[in-house]
């Protein structure tokens, strides 16, 4: 260890590479339920830094794993085999915002809404809003191909980064994709995104700006029950109008949110539909005629309109807050990210009802109704064993029913540490045997996040043989 | 690329025994399979998934070089096959599987025409918004293994990005597929974008299932003649910046418009924005469109109902293959602000048919089968030259062997990987050997 | 009772304002709380966050870890600016948790004898008696008026005590005139509508005594009778956020037995900090069975004098004051008492003054009370930046609601060499008064 972290030192400065158990305790956890401290902090400050710290783990045979702002939800950035972990929150520039090519180059520490804030003066944005978007970092993004809310329209991370300089597990830097929109050769680009940080590492990404919609009109409207609100999403659907976001909440996230916020809904409230619709003036005034028409005519009992700034803000405060006021129902939850084709989103809540109450654990439901990816949240406490392993077991029946739905395991958290055991239920041998070629493919080893998206049966017997764990116990891991 | 043992014992009788229930195709037409003067020993066309691992199965195990087909429309792309035993046509695979409109998803086999599959689309209000050349005989697997975008891509991306799960049969016979029906999926590595562009030499993509839009309820088209392309961009820029809902962007130079039936004055580049929406947003946005063509010193300006306009879109995505494939087409890939070098690059000579795709900075250019320039190795050697100058590329297609040309040029960065990817998924070399990047 | 089994040693907290369970656990890790972070922000670092020094409290309660200085560290370069705060979706009381941690590091890890010495003076000495306070500014005052620091200067003196030169250099001006809480009452300028109090405080009236004149002259101008008792102190906010809650406790009794008694409708100050730390006698004093009702009362009084005017509403000046001014959120302001938009309200109601918003306006400048002489590096570097904001605004005049701030700010644009003004909002406000039928 010694050798290391003195080559490590000489590399990045006495102060970046930690090593300390306090420093260690607080890069043990992301926004997930699932924690592993590394062995050693190691926070570069450029491209370069990062090729060293990578050459370097390498020659002593160690894991490094790339770590954000740690805001995922899947435990993406876990070290779940100790190992250096390598937050890439110091690179945080933004190098360039080229207006009229819409493009903006960023290093990947940069915060998801400061490229939209850099972009606004120029009439322009980044498209994927996750909901943590005020501190999650588009290196983190880029790993876990994040969505968010108008993503409904838009897509996803993966349909906006034109390209990224990546640091490969040799240490040698490559550019894949770029500034161009057409390039040859195979799309790196596009595989390496969503690989949720075990290829390689990025720093630097080119990313797409669209232009500043004209007009944006949000509307809320309030339901008796969910199938009301999912008869009125599909309605929209078929109408052929494509909202910018189409989000729901049920009526336990709407009880847990109005004493939060105060937002006015009544206590007999079933379920809220908030609907975004945007861009030229003439079609939204249009549309959102059509969307209150709808509606209603799917028995919304209240349509709540607004098109300026800060009464939009009001509408969607309670969307925006849901899970923080989830939070204060109970000590812990454990935030799923399912996803279900959009006609069957009725079938998933009915499924999710069952569940909740086979397992004794309330489940509310927050989520992004127009594409189907649902967000089921049990609701537990983490200090209690019993509930802890019911919570995990519920997760496991409400991912079994999204398969059978039709569905997948993830819509935008990434597989991790959190959906691996599942992934048999989506995919072959053959299917996950291709998927693990790209690893020699990228010649990366085990470098890079080792443990994650494969099921693994021996996760835990070679956890519990990690020197990471004789070193602060077995107590600091679970 | 690892030598085959053997190779000189794949010879027609061993295949025809090889495959025997993988859908041979007797008497085949060997020479309409032809790729660069390459003929196949043999042409398999199976009709089911179970066929086509079996054709692939049995080739991997006697290491016989297959190239896949599609409609054929695109096969000058890439260079010439180091090996050629079996035309692997997988239009026997040609089924709409499933069009789920309230879903707005579509699942398709990859032998289906893009033709086929927009017209089901279109009974249901919805499109795939893809527009390659010839859609009644490229086809979906095809789209997809090229993976180059068309004028639509301006508002819809490339055809990868509205790709939501994909199977594939790779080189070794294993049938693999990742993603699903749902329109937002991050479960596991996104294999399809490894698959889709690499030109069927990591995999023979299948079926892939796509996200759909709903058809607009009205488009227009506006079209303006400017004496330089950097103006025409520019309107562009402004129509881009000011969030009209712009379908499509194209600069053709005189030889496109003429060829694609649409007028065209020596000299001059005409420009064609397609705008789509709800009628008062096209409206207003042929104004906006109009306005910023005048701006820009526009000569003149017209615009285009409904029905026109999307008979003029059919010609332009045609322009270089009116009815069958050029003799030679370029297609140059730079960054949308060098869009307009690029096609002052391709526009030197006077018999070549140019396009470019204004705010992707893409050029597509070409040249009918009487009018190719006389030192075809030469002309694109310069052109690369003043192209890499800049940091783009010239790929070439050609339905002839280009001696001295390599189709795609220098490889890209990264292309060390890329041979490893090869390795890992065709470690024999048998998938469309030799044709792509660097000879993978 | 279920038991909990997640407790794998004994917590290093004990006895009296320890963090609680149910605070430290309604933390959820989401990391939301990063970006408003000053210090996260500056270094990039989970060590030197909200959730990370959470993360650390959970350790310590767990009994995974002891109260070791490695830690203390961690928590000391806390600004206490409460901005997570402000942020959290889970409703984290961060700043109580801060201040019961540096209550259990106060009682149990006492530091070396210098630090002692240096802390017993300045939270159970000084603070508590501002007549000793006032003693000491004096002599500052004398140190910088008179030929002696022209000497120090001169004989270089200071270079040979590290810390000690640029402590002196950062010293604020204390050239202005004190202010002096001795009972005085204010009459209100026409109809009298309503009585307050005004909190005199402990650093503002002998910094910046001309804004607390400023501040009555302007209750009085919006029909308010102003009473300055004389038996109040300090309110105890650096105590409490240095950890020492019990002698925070004895000024808190203090001021509620002399503010209750004066017979007013509010409690009004010009000190965000100290309007932060009234505000929440309540919870400071919630296990005292004599006072804790009383505390409660008090702190429903406390109102800071932006939200006071703002809420009156303020009158507005007849004539104009044509100034470009950036607002910068003090953060006892904006993230302890959510107030943001009141300083903003009595800005707007001067007519000719032209607002200017800086990024990151509701960003710490690096103040933090005790925190410049503490943490000193990060201090300086936030003040930097901050000035730099404030700068790029084009303004000549930065305002802001705190004292801390203004001197933090006054010493930034000192070592910018830049010619902007700082000031307290009320003091554009009764400039923009006293300009009335000039």
């Amino acid at each position: 260890m010694e050798p290391l972290i003195k080559e490590l030192r000489q590399a990045l400065g006495r102060r970046y590479v930690m090593q300390q158990p306090e420093e260690l305790l607080v890069y043990e956890y992301d926004g997930s339920v699932e924690r592993a401290a590394p062995q050693i902090v190691a926070v570069p400050a450029d491209t370069e830094q990062v090729s060293q710290v990578v050459s370097v783990a390498r020659k002593h045979g160690v894991s490094v794993v790339p770590r954000g702002a740690g805001t995922g939800l899947s435990g993406g950035a876990i070290p779940a085999m100790g190992g250096i972990l390598m937050p890439l929150t110091r690179m945080n520039r933004i190098i360039e915002i080229d207006a009229e090519q819409r493009m903006a180059l960023v290093e990947p520490g940069v915060v998801n809404i400061d490229i939209s804030k850099a972009a606004e003066p120029f009439g322009l944005r980044y498209a994927p809003d996750p909901s943590s978007q005020k501190a999650c970092t588009i290196g983190g993004n880029v790993a876990e191909n994040a969505g968010g809310p108008h993503c409904l329209a838009y897509g996803v991370t993966t349909n906006h980064v034109l390209g990224m300089e990546t640091v490969l597990a040799d240490g040698s830097v490559i550019w894949v994709g770029g500034r161009q929109h057409e390039s040859i050769g195979y799309d790196l680009r596009g595989v390496l995104i969503g690989s949720e940080g075990t290829l390689a590492v990025t720093t630097k990404v080119a990313v797409r700006l669209q232009s500043l919609p004209e007009l944006v009109t949000t509307m809320l409207a309030i339901f008796q029950g969910e199938d009301e609100a999912s008869a009125a999403v599909s309605a929209i659907i078929a109408s052929g109008i494509v909202p910018a976001a189409i989000e729901m909440m049920d009526k336990l996230t709407i009880q847990a949110v109005e004493p939060a916020i105060h937002a006015g809904y009544p206590a007999d409230a079933g379920a809220v539909l908030l609907v975004e619709v945007e861009g030229l003036r003439e079609s939204v005034v249009e549309e959102a005629v059509e969307v209150q028409e709808i509606c209603r005519a799917s028995g919304a009992t209240e349509v709540r309109v607004a098109d300026d700034p800060a009464e939009r803000e009001r509408l969607w405060a309670g969307r925006k807050t849901a899970l923080g006021a989830l939070g204060r129902l109970a000590p812990s939850y454990y935030l799923l990210d399912g996803v279900v084709p959009r006609t069957r989103v009725m079938d998933a809540l009915r499924r999710i009802r069952e569940i909740s109450e086979e397992y004794g654990l309330p489940i509310a439901n927050v989520f992004h109704a127009g594409d189907g990816n649902l967000h089921p949240c049990i609701l537990f406490d983490e200090r209690i064993e019993d509930e802890k392993r019911r919570s995990k077991e519920a997760g496991g029946a409400i991912l079994r029913a999204c398969i059978e739905l039709g569905g997948a395991l993830s819509g935008e958290h990434g597989v991790g540490l959190e959906k691996q055991e599942y992934m048999d239920l989506c995919f072959s041998e053959a299917d996950l045997e291709a998927m693990a070629r790209l690893n020699p493919g990228f010649g990366s080893g085990e470098t890079f996040n080792p443990g994650k998206i494969f099921p693994t049966g021996a996760t835990c017997v070679e956890l519990l043989q990690h020197p990471a764990i004789t070193r602060l116990g077995l107590d600091a891991f679970v | 690329m690892s030598n085959v043992k053997g190779d000189v014992a794949v010879d027609v009788a061993v295949l025809e025994q090889a495959l025997p229930n993988a859908g041979l195709v007797a008497d085949a037409n060997l020479a309409s399979y032809a790729v660069k003067g390459a003929q196949p020993l043999v042409v398999a066309r199976p009709d089911s998934i179970e066929g086509m691992v079996s054709v692939l199965t049995s080739a991997s195990r006697l290491g016989a070089g297959v190239i896949p087909w599609g409609g054929g429309t695109r096969m000058g792309l890439g260079n010439a096959p180091s090996r050629y035993h079996v035309a692997l046509d997988v239009q026997g695979l040609h089924r709409v599987v499933e069009h789920r409109p309230a879903d707005l998803t579509v699942t398709v086999e990859a032998g289906c025409t893009v033709q086929t599959l927009q017209d089901t689309l279109r009974e249901s209000g919805q499109y795939l918004p893809i527009d390659p050349a010839l859609p009644a005989q490229a086809t979906i697997g095809g789209v997809l293994a090229m993976g180059t975008g068309g004028p639509l891509s301006t508002a819809f991306g490339l055809p990868r990005d509205l790709v939501i799960g994909m199977q594939a049969v790779l080189a070794d016979g294993s049938m693999v597929k990742n993603g699903g029906i749902v329109v937002k999926n991050v479960t596991g590595y996104a294999m399809d974008r490894l698959y889709i562009g690499s030109m069927g030499t990591l995999a023979v993509i299948t079926e892939a299932t796509f996200k759909v839009t709903p058809l607009p309820r009205a488009e227009a088209t506006v079209s303006a003649s400017f004496g330089s392309v950097a103006d025409a961009v520019s309107v562009c820029n402004a129509v881009a910046a000011q969030g009209l809902p712009l379908l499509a962007a194209e600069v053709l130079n005189h030889v496109a418009c003429t060829r694609a039936g649409l007028g065209g004055n020596t000299g001059m580049y005409q420009l064609f924005l397609r705008v789509a929406g709800r009628s008062s947003a096209v409206t207003r946005s042929v104004d906006a469109c109009a306005s910023a063509c005048r701006d820009h010193g526009a000569e003149t300006v017209t615009s285009m109902d409904d029905a026109t306009s999307a008979a003029i879109w059919k010609n332009v995505a045609d322009i270089g293959w009116e009815s069958e494939p050029p003799a030679l087409a370029l297609r140059m890939l730079g960054t949308p602000a060098q869009g307009a070098e690029l096609m002052a690059l391709a526009g030197h000579d006077p018999d070549v048919s140019a396009t470019l795709s204004a705010t992707r900075g893409v050029v597509q250019a070409s040249w009918a089968s009487d009018a190719t320039p006389d030192d075809v190795a030469g002309y694109i050697a310069g052109l690369r030259s003043s192209a890499s100058a800049m940091g783009a590329q010239v790929v070439v297609e050609s339905q002839s062997l280009l001696e001295g040309v390599d189709a795609w040029g220098p490889v890209p960065d990264g292309f060390a990987v890329m041979r490893q990817l090869k390795e890992q998924y065709d470690p024999q070399g048998l998938l469309n050997p030799g044709r792509y990047v660097g000879g993978l | 009772m279920v038991e909990k089994t997640w407790k794998v040693g004994v917590s290093a907290f004990q006895g009296q304002d320890a963090p609680q369970e149910e605070d430290l656990y309604s933390c959820v890790h989401c990391g939301l709380c990063l970006n408003a972070c000053p210090t996260y922000v500056e270094t990039g670092l989970e060590t030197e966050s909200p959730r990370g020094r959470i993360a650390l409290m959970k350790a310590v309660f767990e009994g995974r870890i002891g109260l070791e200085q490695g830690v203390i560290n961690h928590w000391d370069a806390c600004l206490q600016c409460r901005a997570c705060e402000a942020v959290c979706p889970s409703g984290v009381p961060y700043g109580r948790l801060m201040e019961q941690t540096q209550a259990q590091v106060k009682r149990q890890r006492p530091g070396s004898m210098f630090g002692r010495i240096g802390s017993w003076v300045a939270y159970k000495q000084l603070l508590p008696n501002l007549g000793q306070l006032k003693l000491l500014v004096r002599v500052l005052r004398m140190y910088q008026q008179s030929g002696i620091r022209r000497l120090v200067h001169a004989t270089r003196i200071l270079q040979l005590l590290p810390g000690i030169g640029e402590a002196e250099a950062s010293l604020p001006d204390l050239s202005k005139p004190f202010f002096d809480a001795k009972g005085q009452v204010h009459l209100a300028r026409g109809t009298r509508k309503h009585r307050v109090a005004l909190l005199s405080g402990c650093v503002m009236p002998l910094v910046h005594g001309p804004t607390m004149d400023a501040a009555v002259r302007v209750l009085t101008r919006n029909g308010c009778e102003v009473v300055v008792p004389a038996d109040q102190g300090c309110c105890g906010a650096l105590n409490t956020h240095g950890g020492e809650r019990d002698a925070a406790r004895d000024m808190a009794r203090r001021n509620i037995d002399t503010f209750l008694g004066a017979g007013v409708d509010a409690v009004v100050t010009a000190s965000a900090g100290c309007g932060a730390s009234m505000k929440e006698y309540d919870v400071l004093l919630c296990d005292d069975p004599a006072y804790a009702d009383k505390a409660t009362r008090f702190s429903e009084m406390v109102q800071d004098i932006t939200e006071f005017l703002a809420s009156l509403p303020v009158e507005s000046p007849k004539t104009p004051l044509n100034v470009q001014v950036t607002y910068q959120d003090s953060c006892h302001l904006a993230h302890a008492q959510r107030l943001t938009a009141p300083p903003r309200t009595v800005l707007g109601a001067i007519p000719g003054l032209e607002l200017v918003e800086m990024e990151h306006s509701d960003r710490c400048c690096g103040a933090g009370g005790a925190y410049q002489l503490t943490q000193r590096e990060m201090s300086g570097q936030l003040r930097t930046h901050k000035l730099e904001d404030a700068i790029a605004t084009g303004a000549k005049i930065i305002a802001t609601a705190n004292p801390g701030c203004m001197m933090q700010m006054e010493l930034g644009a000192k070592q910018a060499g830049v010619a902007i003004k700082v000031c307290h909002v009320v003091d554009l406000l009764d400039e923009a008064y006293r300009g009335e039928g000039a």
